[in-house]
This record gives structure tokens, C-alpha cells and sequence, in this order.
């Protein structure tokens, strides 16, 4: 990787999402050319639409594809850059988007709302299951806050801990209501692995709307970052406030990761691996690791919607082809990186 | 260099780590151009003394005051910009390089959206020849020895260039060549930028060697301050560490030696 200049891998990185969402528009159970993508594009802006190319088009790409690819691109760039700040912030290379429970609460407030409609205690509308997991996970955040208080610094141990305190105690609380869903219970399972179909422009411009912001605010504190992952007493002395700015960039983490998890259920491995890839070929520093992490989880997550959207023959849920596709690349490039490392 | 210079004055502090007392009633003056030797034994409360004077813990009684300011009125970006600290040891989870690692020493100086300036650049260059680090600038602080990650830390306090640094047993790890050489780098400090260096030591010869003053720790309570020569005892070292030695008396070349009896 020393051999490509770090422009020169900016500029690969930074290209590759676009050309895939460039591609995958035109792929699907209908395929598309590049000439009638770029014709039904116009067309939206007033251009006259060719007569060769099928009316039906503009429909596919407009109300079908393009809101879904945009939709899987946040989600994919919100978890990386989530997975990128939580590695910092709790100083834990291991630490993912889902490392304080989130995913669990999350969960937790997606299964509820399935069995409250099974049950007939709610009327059934498109956003009660997203609305109850982005109410789930943010309560989880707050009750790890809470656990974490009394210390007053919010130390990436307790915080960690209280995470998977949490956790067990909403895992055990899921599986409860999956025993309560009886016949239903598949449902709530696909959901919780993950899947994009049937995103609409209203999913992805509320998930525009919150992780957009988030990423403006953690790309302000990239540098703060950097000095964090030396710990506390590091940053206290260099002049940062790390308590109130640690809380304020978990909590903008944890929200972007809400809102990605209420639209497209659990996706794992994005938010471990992607940041760690960009760490690789980047190095650590976050004024890179955030804006490419959001690039990087973009490309991975619609390379593997893509497979499943379009390559296989049942749409598998996405959280298995993440960590099928991403995993193995992830074991090559570590073993690689674990070997240069030991050899110098 | 850093021209400013800040009187530290700690009265009647008291703290206490829940009912554990560490300090109590303290009362100390730190004046600019000069290095103190804080020693004492483990748990008398030096590292907690170096904390308060660096707003890491506020006291439960008393107060401090930086340059006539009471400590608590200092934002933590303006303490950054007067007091500068090594710790004992730091752990790292990410390849930073040693550049980089010292640059964030100008962190406190930088504006958000705008990166180092050449004083920036220069003051890191300046630090990392100073502790003779240069050569390995580029390399990741990660694959150091533990002697050179603590040169680095050291490199970083230096360009943060502050007039007051604390040194919390920041020679504990090194061998006695690179102890020898920072402890010599502090000394040339004080004496040419009136710093003010307050050093946590175990090794009291070291803090003979270079400590215009000695402030010693027992129990919490401050049992001897003043001049090195008039301050080093050995009844205060038989008091502060129950080991009986003699001292050897210093020359005009050469410092007052401690020397232990074993057992």
C-alpha cells in the first residue's frame, strides 16, 4: 500500500462509492444502460426523455433504486464513521457503533413495536418499528449514561461495561418477546439482520436529515479525537475539555448509529472493519479516518446490497454478507499488516 | 521560547480520595526560575500534589492560585497554555507517528479549522532534537522501547512550551544516560526561560543533582522545604523512607551524594 502515494489512495477512496452508485444504478432485475441512466437523469430536470428509452425507467431509478442506493450509502457511512469515533473515544480498537448496547436497544425497541402490532395493540404504520428502535437505542445511551455517572468521567472501561450490561439484560428481553411472537418471530429476525427493501426517498431523508448533521459536527472534531485515544489525563492536559466533549461525541455517534439501525435493522462488522481498513491504508489520523470511513462504509455496504439485490436469487438479509465479504478481506489485510509490523 | 513566567501559590490545601486523607493543609509557594525536587515515599501524595497544581483534582479545602488567579477560573485550554505535563507512563492503541504525537503538544495554540503553523513546526522540530528524537520522527510511537515513547511524551510538554512543567516520576523509565539528559534539558530550562519545574522523584540523588529546591512529602503533610543543600538531610531521608543513609557533601563540581545502607 507504501507504493501508492496517500493522493493518489484519497483519490481512489474517495471515487470509489460514486462509480459504484453509478454502476448499481443500472443493475437489478431490470438492467439498465449507462446512456438511458444518464437520460432518465436529465429528464428530471426538464431534459425530453429519448424515445428509445422505456418511460417505466424513470420509475425504477427514481422511486426504486436511487432512494434505496443513497439510503444503503448513509447507512453504510454512518455506521463506519460511528465505528471510527467509538474506536477513539472508548480507546478500543475493538469497540463498534454497537459496543454501548445500542444495537441491543435498538433491537429491543423494534421487537416491541412488532409484537405491540402483532398483539393488535397498535395500529400497523411503516414507521412504528424504526420509530420504537431509534426510541429504543437512544433510552439504551441514556441508561448507560446513567450506570457511568456517579464516576463523573465517563472512563471508556465503564462505559464499556455498562454497555454490555445493558446489552444482556435487553438480549434476554428480546429473546422473551420472540418467545411471545411465537409463528411471528421470523419477522423480527430478518429485521434484526439487516435489509433495505422497499426504501423509499422518506426513509432516506430522515436518515439524511440526522447523520448528515452528525457528520458535519464530528468532522469539527477531528483533531480532539486524535489527542483522546491518548487518554484522559492526555487531553485534559493538552487543553481539552474531555469529559463534556467525549459525551457530546458519543452522543452524536450514538444517534447517527440510532438512526442508521431504526432504517435498516442490525448490520454488523461495517463499524468494526471499515474504520480499521481506512487506519491501514490512511493511518490514524481522524481528519482522514472519519470523511473516508463514511466513503469506505458507503462502498462496502452497496457492494453487498448489490449482491444481494441483485446477484442472488432470494434477497439474503445484508448484516450475513457484510461479514462474509468484509470479514475474510479484513483477516487478509490484518495477517498482512500483523507480518510488516513484526518484521520491522 | 516561552518568556512568561507564573508565581503558583497552594494554601491550606487539603484533599482526600473519599475518607482516605492525601494532603493536608499544604501550603506551598512555587516561584518562576526554579526547579523543585518533590520526593517522598509511594503514597505520600506527590502525584496528587501535581494534579491539584495542574487542575486534574480540585482540592476539598483550601486554595490555589496561578499568577494571583484562583486555579478554578482557568479554562482547561488556557491551563494548557501554562502548565505543561509528562506522565509516568502512557498506553496507545493507535500508530501515531512521533511527529504527530509531538505536534499535539500545540494543540492548545491551534485554531479549530486552521493546521500548525511554521512556530508550530518549528517549536515541534526544536523538541525533537532537543531530546534527540528526530531521527525517528516518522515512526509510529507504538514500536518505541518504553525509554524513547517517554522522550517523546517529554518532547511533546516541551513544544507545548508552557512556563510551568510538571514532571510526574517522568525519568522513572529511563535509563540513567536519557534521565541524566532531560533532567539536564529542565535544569537548562529553568535557568535560561525562568520556568518553573516541579519533579516527582524517587531517585534522590537525581533530585540533588538538579533541584534548586526540595519540597518533601509524608503522610500527606509537607515535612521539608527549602534549598536542596539545606533541606537534604540524613534525618529527613531516614524519616521520609526508614532507610538510614550519610551524605556525602557537594562540591562546586559535583553534587551532595545520597548513599543507602543495605540491609
Amino acid at each position: 500500500m507504501a507504493r501508492i502515494s496517500l493522493p493518489i489512495r484519497l483519490i481512489l477512496l474517495g471515487t470509489a462509492p460514486i462509480l459504484i452508485i453509478a454502476v448499481t444504478i443500472g443493475l437489478g432485475y431490470i438492467d439498465i444502460s449507462p446512456p438511458d441512466i444518464y437520460h432518465v437523469l436529465l429528464a428530471r430536470f426538464g431534459w425530453p426523455l429519448p424515445d428509445s428509452v422505456d418511460p417505466s425507467f424513470s420509475f425504477v431509478i427514481w422511486e426504486v433504486r436511487l432512494p434505496r442506493i443513497l439510503c444503503v450509502a448513509m447507512v453504510g457511512g454512518g455506521l463506519a464513521v460511528s465505528g471510527c469515533v467509538f474506536q477513539s473515544l472508548l480507546r478500543n480498537p475493538l469497540a463498534d457503533p454497537y459496543t454501548l448496547g445500542i444495537s441491543s436497544g435498538a433491537a429491543f425497541g423494534a421487537s416491541l413495536g412488532f409484537v405491540l402490532v402483532l398483539f393488535g395493540w397498535l395500529h400497523p404504520d411503516p414507521w412504528f418499528v424504526p420509530g420504537f428502535a431509534f426510541i429504543g437505542a437512544l433510552a439504551t445511551l441514556a441508561a448507560v449514561f446513567y450506570l457511568t455517572a456517579p464516576s463523573q468521567q465517563l472512563s471508556s472501561n465503564s462505559l464499556i461495561l455498562a454497555g454490555i450490561i445493558v446489552s444482556a439484560i435487553l438480549s434476554a428481553a428480546i429473546s422473551f418477546i420472540k418467545f411471545l411472537a411465537d409463528e411471528q418471530v421470523s419477522a423480527i429476525i430478518f429485521w434484526l439482520m439487516g435489509s433495505f427493501i422497499g426504501k423509499t426517498w422518506r426513509e432516506t431523508s430522515v436518515l439524511a436529515g440526522i447523520s448528515l448533521p452528525c457528520m458535519a459536527v464530528l468532522m469539527c472534531y477531528t483533531r480532539e479525537l486524535d489527542i483522546m485515544s491518548f487518554g484522559e489525563r492526555t487531553s485534559d492536559a493538552l487543553g481539552i475539555e474531555t469529559v463534556k466533549i467525549r459525551k457530546l461525541l458519543l452522543i452524536i455517534a450514538s444517534l447517527t448509529t440510532s438512526a442508521c439501525v431504526a432504517v435498516s435493522g442490525i448490520i454488523g462488522f461495517v463499524g468494526l472493519i471499515v474504520p480499521h481498513f481506512m487506519r491501514l491504508v490512511l493511518g490514524p489520523h481522524n481528519r482522514l479516518l472519519v470523511p473516508y470511513s463514511f466513503l469506505g462504509g458507503c462502498a462496502l455496504l452497496l457492494v453487498a446490497d448489490t449482491i444481494t439485490r441483485v446477484y442472488l436469487p432470494v434477497e439474503l438479509p445484508i448484516g450475513i454478507l457484510t461479514a462474509l465479504l468484509g470479514g475474510p478481506i479484513f483477516c487478509v489485510i490484518f495477517r498482512k499488516y500483523q507480518l510488516a509490523r513484526w518484521r520491522s | 521560547m516561552n518568556e512568561r513566567t507564573v508565581e503558583i501559590t497552594l494554601t491550606g490545601v487539603t484533599f482526600s480520595y473519599g475518607p482516605l486523607p492525601c494532603l493536608h493543609n499544604l501550603s506551598l509557594s512555587l516561584q518562576p526560575g526554579t526547579l523543585y525536587g518533590l520526593i517522598g515515599p509511594n503514597g505520600s501524595g506527590k502525584s496528587t500534589l501535581l494534579d491539584i497544581i495542574g487542575g486534574f483534582a480540585r482540592p476539598q479545602g483550601g486554595r490555589v492560585t496561578i499568577g494571583g488567579r484562583r486555579l478554578e477560573s482557568y479554562s482547561r485550554g488556557e491551563l494548557a497554555r501554562l502548565i505543561g505535563v509528562v506522565p509516568q507512563s502512557f498506553t496507545l492503541n493507535f500508530d501515531y507517528s512521533v511527529e504527530h504525537v509531538v505536534l499535539m503538544g500545540r494543540y492548545p495554540y491551534l485554531k479549530r479549522f486552521s493546521g500548525p503553523s511554521p512556530e508550530d513546526l518549528h517549536q515541534v522540530r526544536h523538541a525533537l532534537e532537543l531530546l534527540d528524537i528526530a531521527k525517528l520522527a516518522e515512526r509510529p510511537v507504538r514500536t518505541l522501547s518504553g525509554g524513547e515513547k517517554q522522550r517523546v511524551m517529554v518532547a511533546r510538554t516541551l513544544a507545548q512550551d508552557t512556563p510551568v512543567i510538571l514532571l510526574d516520576e517522568a525519568t522513572a523509565n529511563l535509563d540513567i544516560k536519557h534521565a541524566i539528559s532531560i533532567m539536564h534539558i529542565m535544569a537548562k530550562l529553568v535557568k535560561n526561560s525562568s520556568r518553573t519545574v516541579v519533579a516527582a522523584l524517587h531517585d534522590l540523588n537525581m533530585a540533588c543533582a538538579y533541584s534548586d529546591q526540595i519540597i518533601a512529602l509524608y503522610g500527606g503533610k509537607l515535612v521539608a522545604s527549602g534549598t536542596t543543600e539545606a533541606t537534604i538531610s540524613p534525618a529527613l531521608i531516614e524519616t521520609l523512607y526508614q532507610v538510614p543513609v550519610t551524605i556525602t557533601a557537594g562540591t562546586d563540581d559535583t553534587p551532595q551524594t545520597i548513599n543507602y545502607r543495605y540491609h
